[in-house]
């Protein structure tokens, strides 16, 4: 997203404009505006005096003294530098140039005439001329505004995730208003998040938020959905002005701009606090909308897992259950008639299924646990004991064949879940004992690389066929076995992959060159996934 | 002729039970069994078992709580019955005064090879002293504790102090698995969950010295998630 593009147009408002002047502030502009209006007069009185020297007709200083005005009314804030000019035009023209010279009275009986209608001109034209020159200003003003939350809107529009929308509001504010602002959003249960605190410049001034006074402000502002704070009704004793953000479903959070030294937000401020917060609002909305669609994306991906998983559970359960329920009738029913022999045969048959069901109900259990998100219980770990730890396990499957265990003589310490990365080394060589002849050699090899371990369990079996690598990690993907002469749920890999992932690694299959196949994993050596 | 050594199972599945009660009594153990956690004070109290063997997932109480009730009144082995995965409540089980576990599902071999382990420390426990205790001899591992040698096959180890004491801990719990926090505070007084990291380091130091393999390690096994069990029989 583009910040840099945000605080440009920011500094394009300069500060006097939305931000609270402080009262120092506009003490001194009243002292510059006097001294400006004092100097301007005193110039056309000068200018008058010298017209009565090289002889010009009075009417010339009155003209002189409205010019004055004029200036004064351009020169000056408000419309009160110029009234004053005005008043001071009439009364230096009465005190200079009218007889007596050098007093307030006049001889003539018209001078309060013209002084009466030199002052309503002059008064006239300073007026218009604030008006006008009050209305640029505030048209200048607009027009930055608009450009403000044009910026605004194309900043918002750039991110994604509720935080990160109202970090790009909150600090686009503190920028605008030069002040504190307080963010908080609401969550899925409606109730107020952690508010987030931005401050521009200024950093102690974010203090204010902390009291439970401001919370309480924040709070009410959001249940009831009106501003709230100072310049309210509703605590108007707190130091900051408090406004919902309000959407098409509801308050989505609330926006606080903090007013020092009980100094109210002008209107215009309000305005645009106004204006930014249905910004801000409306990207909140998108924000959750496409939240909504995701997750109902995820929940019909889910579902469908989930029926699949259901389809294989009852199709692979069923067949050993099968098998275990004729086997144990036969020998309860003929306990008589069979021999030892064959009660004995009927009985492994019964033990090896029913280790079969074990095996493939824990996978499918881990399959559900993996699901619904794994939470990693990551510790250091020790490579090698992990290692042993998995073989150990593994061993009384593997009579046939010959494991080859390959690792560094130094220790190897790793963030892990531990189970879960023993499970994705069982599963890998459980894998290579169905798929390799007896006697075959697997080979289990742990390396550093950069900032990755890697671990490879290798055979030198038949190798995969090259059609299935592309598949061979998705679930329900099975090959026929050599070994133990029935499938496997297809479970095995699918889990070793969602649990690699999730420790920020990635997972292979590839055929050896000199036959055989690698299975082969990475995981980071650091945390910081 | 020698008492029959008493068991008691506390299991909720029938079938469970059943074959678990069939099997010990079919090596010679006498075997009483419940299906209520809340009915295990009152059957210790009564037979005083040698053995309590119970599950950690009964429908009527924690077993956890079971054992902190049971461990002031007896010093029968405790060991705990607990699904795979479930590494937590294991750790918890044993922190609470069980003495070993079993993970579903388990074989009869490793159900009986658990109760010898057991039976063997109960029975050390009232034999006096024997003299030749103080040389502990497994496999190739030769440790003598009074002139604090260790020898492999004739071949005299090295280890630093802190090595030494890691292991002669381990020595006095052969078969039996010792959790993380159990080992840290015994050998450093503390535990504070970090540490584990440096006592894997000192284990794997160990390993290199008495071990011809670590990945296959023949004395010093590891049980993940959970601690540490020095190889018996």
């Amino acid at each position: 997203m583009n910040k840099r593009q945000i605080n440009n147009s920011m500094d394009i408002l300069g500060k006097e404009e939305y931000s609270n002047p402080t009262k120092q502030d506009r003490v001194r502009s009243a002292i510059i505006n006097v001294i400006v209006t004092l100097g301007i007069m005193t110039l056309a009185t000068l200018l008058s005096v010298y017209f009565r020297y090289i002889g010009f007709h009075e009417s010339n200083f009155i003209m002189a003294y409205i010019l004055g005005v004029l200036i004064v009314a351009k020169q000056t804030d408000g419309y009160i530098y110029g009234i004053l000019a005005s008043v001071i035009g009439v009364s230096s023209f009465n005190f200079f140039f009218t007889e007596p010279y050098y007093t307030f009275a006049t001889y003539r009986p018209d001078y309060p005439v013209t002084f009466l209608i030199m002052l309503i001109v002059a008064s006239i034209t300073s007026t218009l001329t604030a008006k006008a020159k009050q209305e640029a200003r505030l048209s200048s003003l607009r027009e930055k505004r608009t450009q403000v939350l044009y910026e605004i809107s194309k900043g918002l529009l750039k991110v994604r995730s509720i935080n990160q929308i109202s970090e790009v509001g909150g600090m686009a504010l503190a920028k605008i208003f030069n002040c504190s602002v307080i963010m908080a959003t609401a969550n899925s249960l409606n109730n107020l998040n952690e508010p987030f605190i931005y401050t521009y410049d200024n950093h102690d001034r974010a203090a204010i938020f902390k009291s439970f006074q401001e919370r309480r402000a924040a709070a009410e502002s959001f249940e009831t959905g009106s501003p709230v704070g100072i310049g309210t009704e509703k605590y108007a004793d707190s130091s900051a002005y408090y406004l919902p953000i309000r959407g098409q479903s509801g308050t989505l959070g609330v926006v606080g701009v903090s007013c020092f030294a009980g100094k109210l937000l002008t209107d215009e401020q309000v305005r645009l606090l106004e204006a930014v917060t249905t910004q801000i609002a409306l990207a909140m909305e998108r924000e959750r909308l496409s939240e909504k669609q995701q997750k109902a994306k995820l929940d019909v991906e889910r579902e469908r897992l989930r029926s699949n998983l259901l389809r294989a559970i009852s199709h692979d359960l069923r067949t050993p259950l099968t098998g275990i329920l004729g086997s144990t009738a036969t020998i309860l029913d003929n306990d008589e008639v069979l021999d030892k022999k064959v009660k004995r045969e009927l009985l492994q048959s019964v033990q090896e299924e029913a280790s079969w069901l074990i095996h493939s109900v824990e996978n499918m259990l881990n399959i559900t646990r993996i699901d619904e998100g794994i939470a990693l219980k990551k510790n250091m770990e020790a490579v090698e004991e992990i290692i042993a730890e998995a073989i150990s396990r593994i061993k009384k499957f593997a009579s046939n064949h010959i494991i080859e265990i390959d690792i560094p003589a130094d220790l190897i310490l790793l963030p892990m879940d531990g189970i879960l990365i023993e499970q994705v080394l069982i599963n890998l060589v459980d894998n290579a004992l169905k798929y390799t002849p007896h006697g075959a050699c697997i080979r289990i090899k742990t390396q550093i690389e950069g900032e990755k371990a890697i671990f490879e369990v290798s055979d030198n079996g038949n190798g995969i066929q090259e059609a299935d690598i592309p598949f061979i990690f998705d679930r329900f993907y099975t090959a026929p076995t050599i070994n133990m002469g029935r499938r496997g749920t297809g479970l095995g890999l699918a889990i070793c992959k969602s649990i690699v992932t999730a420790h920020g690694g990635e997972i292979s299959a590839c055929n050896n060159p000199s036959g055989g196949a690698t299975f082969r994993f990475t995981l980071p050596l650091k945390e910081g996934y | 002729m020698k008492n029959k050594p008493l068991i008691l199972v506390v299991e909720d599945e029938k079938p469970i039970r059943n074959f678990m009660c069939v099997s010990l009594e079919a090596q010679g153990y006498k075997c009483i069994d419940t299906q209520h956690g809340k009915t295990v004070v009152s059957l210790v109290a009564a037979h005083n078992p040698e053995i309590i063997i119970i599950d950690l997932g009964l429908p009527d109480i924690d077993g956890i709580e079971v054992i902190g009730m049971v461990r002031p009144l007896t010093k029968a082995a405790i060991i705990v019955v607990s699904a795979r995965g479930h590494e937590r409540e294991k750790v918890e089980a044993l922190d609470c005064g069980a003495d070993d576990y079993l993970t579903k599902p388990f074989s009869v071999i490793e159900l009986l090879a658990r109760i010898r382990v057991a039976l063997r420390h109960s029975n050390q426990g009232r034999q006096p002293e024997d003299p030749s205790a103080s040389v502990f001899l497994m496999k190739d591992l030769k440790i003598d504790l009074e002139k604090r040698r260790v020898f492999l096959a004739d071949d005299e180890i090295h280890l630093t102090p802190m090595e030494y004491k890691l292991l002669t801990l381990m020595v006095k719990y052969p078969g039996r698995v010792l959790t993380h926090k159990f080992i840290l505070e015994e050998i450093w007084g503390t535990f504070s969950g970090n540490d584990t990291q440096s006592l894997r380091v000192f284990m794997a130091n160990i390993r290199r010295k008495i071990e011809r393999d670590p990945a296959q390690p023949r004395y010093i096994l590891t049980e993940v998630g959970v601690g540490y069990r020095l190889a018996d029989e």
